[in-house]
């Protein structure tokens, strides 16, 4: 497994925002939906190695993050898209994404080609040269993914990735994430149970810092059937599992 | 089903120089301090330049606005900026994405204050190359001297340093703004009045007190012993602020924590070593002294072939002086005419440094602007040999025929004055003055203009003084102007 969580918790001063989750994931695209401040910020941020975990253990890419060395052999194989994304308005798309390839340390020879191609694969080949201070949110939202896939990561972490973007980029994004979780695990934290539903093999619903389903797209919808609240088949799963958890 | 796990690819083990080459190529090109060099550029041409300009063209006297008027211009600059490109990360919200970045946070954040120190150090070193190339061109004997510029690099380091640390630990807008009013203050009140009055050994290590011996590389080698104490005292914080960084964002690595106590121990070792020989050092003749870093060598007189002219006696001077000369010549001949065949009168008129001569002359201020304006003489030997050593100088020679009261004072109270430096007798004055006023000197203007004054009623003199009082204290008032 290439995430085997368990029994992980996390505290906030009083606040519990994960509550002893286990999750193993493999290979593919796995979508984190819950509602907000149900906790998925928090277990993304600790998959990320941001933060500590109060307790529990947590194995990445078959190693331990709580070593130093094993640590940093993980974050060479990590791509990471937080919530907020922050950028260097002084910086170019490519300067940009070439500074995070820097510190991902990868191997020199192959910035360029891999920096040009996470420009190309968000659609941001016209505006490489442009400052950041002149890009739009949902274009900034691109370059954040652009740098966070830049080392052609093993792990890949988004938070809200599609916020921000307009539909056709949507699509667009959902085929490079399916495209992605060919080769590597890819999760990604949302609450558009669109994005969940196009793209990803695996889905967990987290309230209140617990998992409250685990399965596949389909099996989330079918534990909709015959609930009212929701537009789409998914969304009626997603509001049942909700409404089952908390009676 | 996600049920397996992926083989990990291979990657890099070691950090290839080339990518921290990039990494500073890019912090480089991306830096603040770019879009400042034109008002440093400025600042320095309406402070340290025009203050050096008014300076006589000796590579050290030249050399002083370095530690005195560039390095504190710069350094305010320099820490502000520092601060802003330390705090970059908390204002700009990327915090999270360079934690978890392979690369020590500790070596993104020493290439990005290379990058802000490498320019500030290029500004730094530019502004010195266009003082020294003005200074090259109208130097006549020397070469610079690379130690000011040595220990004023090392303070704009440690300005850096310290100025990045502030961002990085505190981030926030209002750092850089207060890093830099913090570092005009310790230039303005610490360094300057302060520590001069309170703590003699920080005063030493002030780059605002190294104020050079006005003959240092003329005829006496320069103490570079101040600058060693001050590069060592500098250069020790800023690679003990640096290892302290490394010390807060280590992250559980114990090589980047040992590496970075290793680095805060050898500077703060430094700068306690500094501290101390600071605490050694003793003022001399010729400028400061620390003996553990003292090289008796430079003790010796600097050895130079005089440069002289032959009037009616050979007038010699240092090389360095050479522009003077004719000045000087001319400013001496109605004298050396006015004694020529009288007993003890000299055979010639030799420049000596200002702090070997015996203070023997009355020490005069000056009195015109743009002239050889202080001097002071002693007349010894047989045959006697006038030893006249320069004390002000103007930043030009004067075209020769100007007059000078000082060197001609001086000339005439070594010959007619009495031995020892005291003041002469009413005699001694009055045929000192008679004779000033042969040659054409000021005494007799003066005498004149007096005389002219004094014949005025009362009245009128009330009047012009109630007219001219506020002018004449300011000394704006010409003999010509007196009624």
């Amino acid at each position: 497994m290439n995430i085997d969580i368990d029994h992980l918790t996390r505290k906030f001063g009083r606040t519990q925002a994960v509550a002893g989750v286990d999750l193993q994931v493999g290979p593919g695209v796995f979508g984190l939906l819950g509602p907000n401040g149900a906790g998925k910020t928090s277990l993304l941020r600790m998959m990320a190695t941001v933060l500590q975990p109060s307790s529990g253990s947590l194995r990445l890419l078959g190693r331990d993050p709580h070593s130093y060395g094993q640590r940093r052999e993980i974050r060479r194989r990590l791509g990471y898209l937080p919530q907020n994304l922050g950028y260097y308005p002084g910086f170019t798309v490519v300067e940009f994404v070439e500074y995070f390839a820097l510190l991902k340390e990868m191997p020199p020879a192959r910035i360029p080609a891999a920096v040009a191609d996470a420009v190309e694969r968000v659609a941001l080949g016209e505006k490489a040269r442009s400052k950041l201070r002149t890009l739009s949110g949902g274009m900034l939202r691109r370059v954040g993914i652009a740098q966070a896939i830049v080392n052609d990561p093993e792990l890949l972490l988004l938070d809200e990735p599609t916020a921000g973007l307009d539909p056709e980029q949507r699509v667009q994004f959902r085929a490079v994430l399916r495209e992605l979780g060919e080769t590597s695990t890819v999760v990604v934290s949302t609450h558009l149970v669109e994005d969940v539903g196009t793209a990803c093999t695996e889905v967990a619903l987290i309230d209140r810092g617990n998992i409250a389903f685990r399965g596949t797209p389909d099996e989330l919808t079918a534990r909709g059937a015959g609930h009212g609240l929701g537009d789409s088949p998914l969304e009626r799963g997603y509001s049942a599992v909700l409404a089952g958890g908390r009676e | 089903m996600t049920s397996a796990t992926v083989p990990l690819r291979a990657q890099s083990e070691r950090v290839s120089p080339t990518c921290r080459a990039r990494l500073l190529r890019l912090e480089l090109r991306r830096s603040t301090m770019i879009w400042l060099l034109p008002l440093l550029g400025a600042l320095f041409y309406f402070d340290a330049f025009r203050t050096a300009a008014g300076y006589p063209p000796f590579w050290f006297v030249r050399s002083s606005v370095i530690l005195h008027e560039l390095v504190p211009d710069v350094s305010l600059f320099a820490a502000g900026v520092a601060a802003w490109t330390g705090s970059r990360e908390g204002r700009c919200q990327t915090v999270d994405l360079v934690t978890i970045a392979a690369r020590p946070r500790w070596a993104t954040a020493l290439a990005s204050f290379a990058a802000t120190t490498i320019w500030t150090l290029a500004a730094f070193l530019g502004c010195v190359a266009v003082l020294y190339g003005f200074t090259a061109t109208q130097a006549s004997w020397g070469g610079p001297p690379w130690w000011p510029v040595a220990a004023g690099a090392a303070v704009l380091c440690a300005f850096c340093a310290l100025g990045f640390a502030a961002g990085l630990l505190l981030p926030g807008r209002f750092t850089a703004p207060l890093a830099a009013l913090v570092t005009f203050l310790v230039f303005i009140v610490a360094f300057r009045v302060v520590l001069d009055e309170s703590h003699p050994t920080f005063a030493v290590l002030s780059p605002m007190n190294s104020v050079p011996h006005g003959d240092a590389g003329v005829f006496f080698h320069y103490f570079p012993d101040l600058y060693i104490v001050q590069i060592m005292f500098f250069a020790g914080i800023a690679v003990a602020v640096l290892g302290g960084l490394g010390l807060a964002t280590a992250s559980g690595s114990r090589i980047v924590w040992r590496t970075a106590a290793v680095v805060t121990a050898l500077g703060l070792a430094a700068a306690c070593t500094g501290v101390g020989l600071a605490g050694t050092a003793s003022v001399e003749a010729n400028g400061v002294v620390i003996p553990a870093v003292h090289d008796a060598a430079s003790d010796r007189p600097v050895a130079y072939t005089p440069v002289c002219q032959q009037g009616a006696i050979p007038v010699c001077v240092q090389p360095a002086f050479r522009a003077y000369l004719p000045d000087l010549v001319a400013t001496l001949s109605p004298l050396i005419h006015q004694f020529a065949g009288l007993p003890g009168a000299p055979v010639r008129v030799e420049q000596s440094s200002s702090s070997t001569t015996p203070e023997l002359s009355v020490a005069l201020s000056a009195t015109e602007i743009g002239t050889l304006v202080g001097a002071s003489a002693t007349l010894t030997g047989n045959p006697p040999v006038l030893h006249l050593a320069l004390t002000e100088l103007p930043s030009q020679p004067e075209p020769p025929g100007s007059q000078s009261l000082a060197v001609q004072d001086a000339y005439v109270d070594a010959f007619i004055g009495p031995a020892g430096g005291t003041l002469g007798d009413q005699a001694q004055a009055t045929i000192e003055a008679a004779l000033l006023d042969n040659a054409g000197s000021l005494p007799g203007a003066a005498a004149k203009a007096a005389n002219r004054f004094a014949a005025l009623a009362p009245s009128v003199q009330r009047a012009w003084l109630a007219t001219h009082l506020a002018a004449l204290r300011s000394g704006r008032i010409a003999l010509a102007q007196i009624p």
